[in-house]
């Protein structure tokens, strides 16, 4: 069912939920006696867990859909048991005895609108790296306190900092991946345009059966940067007008702009090339084994996803407490087997299912990122041109 | 304990404005706090200035409206007329209008059949009519989304299966598709207020005219339509009030190639966290949409906008 | 009687040829137009494979899986809640707010009723933010409250149109005969207005619900942590589905939504009848007024 790529076996995880609804509560009567010796707890600091325990004893995160383990990652569906740390959500209440909300957004955008000071209620928010500059300057986050973030030092050196490190002082990162394209061998096959972004702009026999990210300001112009040989961080106007006109000219080529739609498409057949994101394109790889990832060899975006803490944040420590506890290896590789998407936690990998270890499309060669970067949303003249193509392309 | 409250309403009874005023007061602050209130946030901030990164800044400006009707061109960077937005809000007019006028006539007939000739069940005919949109606009929209992809949408391959076409047909991510998405969604604001003038119609009229040998078109153009304008302006009215801002259906079965205005305000507000500007144009949009309502309305239709009984 | 009459021949004898032939068929392609997608969701929402493109055999396993998560039923308790709330308090504020309307003559009328109707010309994304920068501003925190104000503002017009409408179709004089029968005016409010007003104040009731539940995009934007309306776990259920389950999921959700919704419209077919009935008989049976 879900994951056939790196869980061969039949059975879906709900359906083993269900089949070992029992043993579930053992876990549970484990848990409950493993935070009776805290066994677990001494990774985190006594001052954190003091000031922990002057909150109130909840937490509320936002995060992306589908971006967390929500059923158990066992060994039959994937390969290795991590289930005494999945689901993830559940098993934090259960040694730390909080109780965690956790909500879902369907875009930054929205979800930046929605977090805007005034009473959003949230506590931990997941920002992809290049809206953390936006966040700090609408003082939506506050700084983090790393001295009760013991499990930082699991993090890869490259996620800490230069090259792909967004602001450690104010964000922890979670899960990382590329921006590339999805495309169906079958329909392709033997193009010699695959792994370059010219086989998305110069496409013409895909006409119809292409489709772009519908964040347009930043993943279109990024890829039209980078087909025209400039860096997607590139600021000058020149070549961001010369994005705007290839983007202009590619748009009777594509069926549509959209993400969340695309990837049931890609499995019917229905859109042949599509911008995507890795996992994504992994998910709609389950469906269609015709379906392969495109790191285009001009470069694009290595994106960060990480965890902050709002600054209107009532529970700070209980925020850290659960940044900390995902920084936990086991917990980390828990999250990343169950998404598919590459965790930045060094200590993780050492728990991920071989397959997903060694999927070059989830965790790619250095030598595949060699053009890529991460992305700077910048701001006042280059961020308003941006715009201005996108209204223009779209409008 | 009767007494006084025989007085009090003998007061009430007895100076009406004191009566309106009483029963009034809730509802008239609630509709203060609610829906004045965020529209009176929208105009507040459309006369304010955007700092970095979407912050906003208590200086009182113009410019919001300015920019709303004025822009920079992409190339020259010489101001220009804001072509994008004329456009765009010209486009979302148009299709507003040609959903209404293909609801109106899709919508006129069905009204009348169930009205004149849906027999003791009309009533159950018209519950069965409206009651697809009783359920969920998202699941419906993505349902038609499935319904009309090209090539593996169950219209393509019927069409293909049965030999109609050879080739599929786009019907998602262009016009056809918003316009089917927008028709669907907007019947029912159509065929409501449509059944119940034509409900309402004295049938004895209609009766005359045929008596009289006026044929049945005759009678449609010279009778049922002029005696069920009423139903038709009300019809009209909230069809394409409503679909003039449409947000998700152009978002999602336009694939963003044909989006409205509502479209690209909510850009405005949300990818470019650009508030002021968003409530400037909110403003604007809301007071065409007003406009159009004011000189269509203005030849005596009196009560409110809708006409009818359920 | 008469009705019955005139209804066989001036409904049956004109229109002949095509035309009789075209309205029904009309008819029929518009119900078709209608049902069709609906009726596919529920046909694949049996579908083994979870989508709506091909058919894999029949399986009940998005009804488990469905029925089987917590997230739908907190998202139906929440929903449940914001909308009967608010369409209790809508139906209430819209039918005093129509009541006025219709019958007293007051300073600022024009105004009041032009304002009143702003919600349905404004654009629901621009209503929805600017919910939600009012509420920012007055630094509500966002949930259930939020989304009952909100849904509160949206409704009452709906409200105040349904029970305008019914009161053009009203028989004021009983009223004013309740009133020299020595009745007060809270007295004839309870045995004579709201007893005349019932089949519309339902109707209006049974419109401004589904309206109210099924509302995405202004509720989107009011909604707070741990509080997400069936509307908006829908649209993430969708629009998230990077798991494959989801869209069956979907599909079964729009089933059931949609026979339960079955049920609503038998009950306003219900309530139509009850216009039948005459509040005159209505008042004989309940004897005198005193």
């Amino acid at each position: 069912m879900n994951q056939e790529k790196v869980q061969p076996n039949g059975l879906s995880r709900r359906e083993f939920l269900k089949k070992t609804g029992a043993a579930g509560l053992g876990f549970y009567v484990a848990g409950a006696l493993l935070r009776s010796q805290s066994a677990f707890a001494s990774d985190m600091p006594t001052d954190l867990l003091d000031a922990v325990a002057k909150e109130d004893g909840k937490l509320n995160i936002f995060n992306w859909s589908y971006y967390i383990a929500e059923d158990p990652v066992t060994d039959k569906d994937y390969g290795v048991d991590l289930t005494d740390v999945t689901p993830t959500i559940e098993k934090f209440q259960q040694e730390f005895n909080i109780s965690v909300t956790y909500d879902t957004f369907e875009s930054q955008e929205e979800m930046l609108a929605k977090v805007r000071p005034g009473g959003s209620g949230y506590d931990v928010v997941v920002f992809t790296n290049y809206y953390v500059p936006q966040a700090k300057g609408l003082k939506l986050i506050q700084p983090l306190d790393r001295s009760w973030l013991t499990n930082a030092e699991n993090l890869l050196s490259r996620f800490q900092g230069p090259p792909f490190g967004p602001d450690p002082e104010f964000v922890v990162p979670y899960l990382w991946g590329v921006t590339g394209y999805a495309y169906n061998q079958g329909a392709v096959h033997g193009d010699s345009r695959v792994g370059h972004w010219s086989l998305l702009f110069r496409g013409n026999e895909y006409k119809n059966k292409m489709t772009m990210l519908d964040s347009v300001f930043i993943d279109g112009v990024n890829a039209a940067l980078a087909h025209l040989g400039f860096s997607i961080n590139e600021r000058s106007r020149v070549p961001l007008l010369a994005a705007g006109d290839v983007l202009m000219e590619q748009k009777p080529l594509l069926q549509a702009y959209t993400s969340g739609t695309v990837r049931d498409q890609l499995a019917t057949g229905d859109v042949l090339i599509a911008q995507l994101w890795t996992g994504d394109a992994l998910a709609a790889q389950q469906q269609n084994a015709a379906i392969q990832f495109a790191f285009p060899n001009e470069g694009s975006d290595v994106w960060v996803d990480s965890m902050s803490v709002l600054a209107e944040s009532k529970r700070p420590a209980t925020a850290h407490l659960w940044m900390n506890y995902i920084l936990r290896p086991r917990v980390a590789a828990g999250i990343a087997t169950w998404v598919a998407y590459a965790t930045p936690n060094n200590a993780a990998l050492d728990f991920i299912p071989e397959a997903q270890r060694t999927s070059t499309v989830i965790y790619p060669s250095d030598d595949d990122l060699k053009n890529y970067a991460l992305f700077v949303l910048p701001e006042g003249d280059a961020l308003a041109l941006r715009q201005q193509i996108a209204d223009e392309l779209l409008g | 304990m009767r007494s006084v409250r025989h007085r009090l309403g003998r007061f009430l009874w007895q100076h009406p404005g004191a009566k309106a005023g009483t029963a009034l007061s809730p509802i008239v602050f609630w509709i203060a706090l609610f829906i004045v209130g965020p529209l009176f946030v929208v105009l507040f901030y459309s006369f304010l200035t955007s700092g970095p990164f979407g912050s906003i800044q208590y200086n009182p400006t113009l410019e919001n409206y300015q920019k709303t009707f004025v822009a920079n061109d992409l190339r020259t960077n010489e101001p220009t007329p804001n072509w994008l937005y004329l456009n765009i809000f010209g486009r979302s007019l148009a299709l507003a209008f040609v959903t209404t006028l293909i609801c109106m006539l899709l919508g006129y007939p069905v009204a009348y059949w169930i009205a004149l000739r849906g027999g003791r069940y009309k009533n159950l005919w018209i519950a069965l009519f409206i009651m697809p949109f009783w359920t969920s606009y998202v699941v419906r929209i993505f349902a038609w989304m499935f319904l009309l992809r090209d090539p593996s949408g169950f219209i393509n391959q019927l069409l293909l299966q049965s030999g109609l076409i050879q080739e599929p047909v786009q019907l998602l991510y262009n016009v056809t598709g918003v316009l089917i998405g927008m028709v669907y969604t907007y019947l029912p604001f159509a065929v409501i207020p449509l059944y119940a003038s034509l409900e309402r119609l004295d049938r004895s009229v209609l009766e005359a005219a045929s008596d009289l040998g006026a044929r049945p078109w005759q009678r449609l153009r010279y009778v049922t339509l002029p005696l069920t304008r009423g139903g038709i302006m009300s019809a009209c009215v909230l069809t394409f009030v409503p679909a003039v801002g449409e947000y998700l259906i152009p978002d999602l079965m336009g694939g963003s190639k044909v989006n409205m205005i509502g479209n690209f305000i909510a850009d405005k507000f949300l990818r470019d966290q650009n508030w002021t500007l968003g409530s400037a144009m909110s403003v604007i949009l809301i007071l065409i949409v007003m406009a159009i309502l004011i000189i269509y309305l203005w030849r005596g239709h009196r009560h409110g906008i809708l006409e009818g009984d359920f | 009687m008469a009705a019955k009459v005139l209804r066989r021949s001036s409904l049956s004898a004109p229109i002949r040829g095509i035309g009789r032939i075209s309205l029904p068929l009309l008819v029929g392609l518009v119900t078709l137009f209608i049902y069709a997608p609906i009726l596919i969701l529920m046909i694949f929402s049996f579908n083994d494979a979870g989508n709506l493109a091909w058919w894999d055999g029949f399986s009940l396993k998005w009804y488990q899986q469905l029925l089987a998560g917590e997230s739908l039923w907190s998202a139906l308790q929440v929903s449940l809640i914001v909308t009967s709330t608010s369409v209790l308090i809508s139906t209430v504020l819209g039918t005093i707010t129509a009541y006025a309307l219709y019958r007293w003559k007051f300073w600022g009328k024009r105004l009041f009723e032009n304002v009143l109707y702003l919600p349905l010309y404004v654009p629901e994304v621009v209503l929805g933010i600017s919910l939600m920068m009012l509420f920012i501003l007055l630094k509500i925190p966002r949930g259930i409250t939020t989304m009952i104000l909100a849904h509160v503002a949206f409704t009452i017009p709906v409200v105040v149109l349904v029970v305008l409408a019914r009161m053009q179709r009203v028989d004021w004089s009983l009223e004013e005969a309740a009133m020299d029968l020595g009745a007060d005016e809270l007295m004839t409010l309870r045995k004579v207005t709201v007893p005349l007003l019932m089949p519309g104040i339902l109707a209006a009731a049974l419109l401004a619900f589904p309206w109210s539940f099924n509302d995405f995009v202004i509720t989107y934007f009011v909604t707070g942590p741990g509080q997400t309306p069936l509307s908006v776990l829908t649209y993430d259920l969708v629009l998230g589905a990077r798991r494959t389950g989801a869209m069956g999921q979907v599909n079964a959700l729009g089933t059931l939504m949609t026979l339960t919704t079955l049920l609503l419209p038998l009950l306003g077919f219900l309530l139509l009848r009850l216009r039948r009935f005459s509040p005159a008989q209505f008042f004989k049976k309940r004897g005198s007024l005193s």
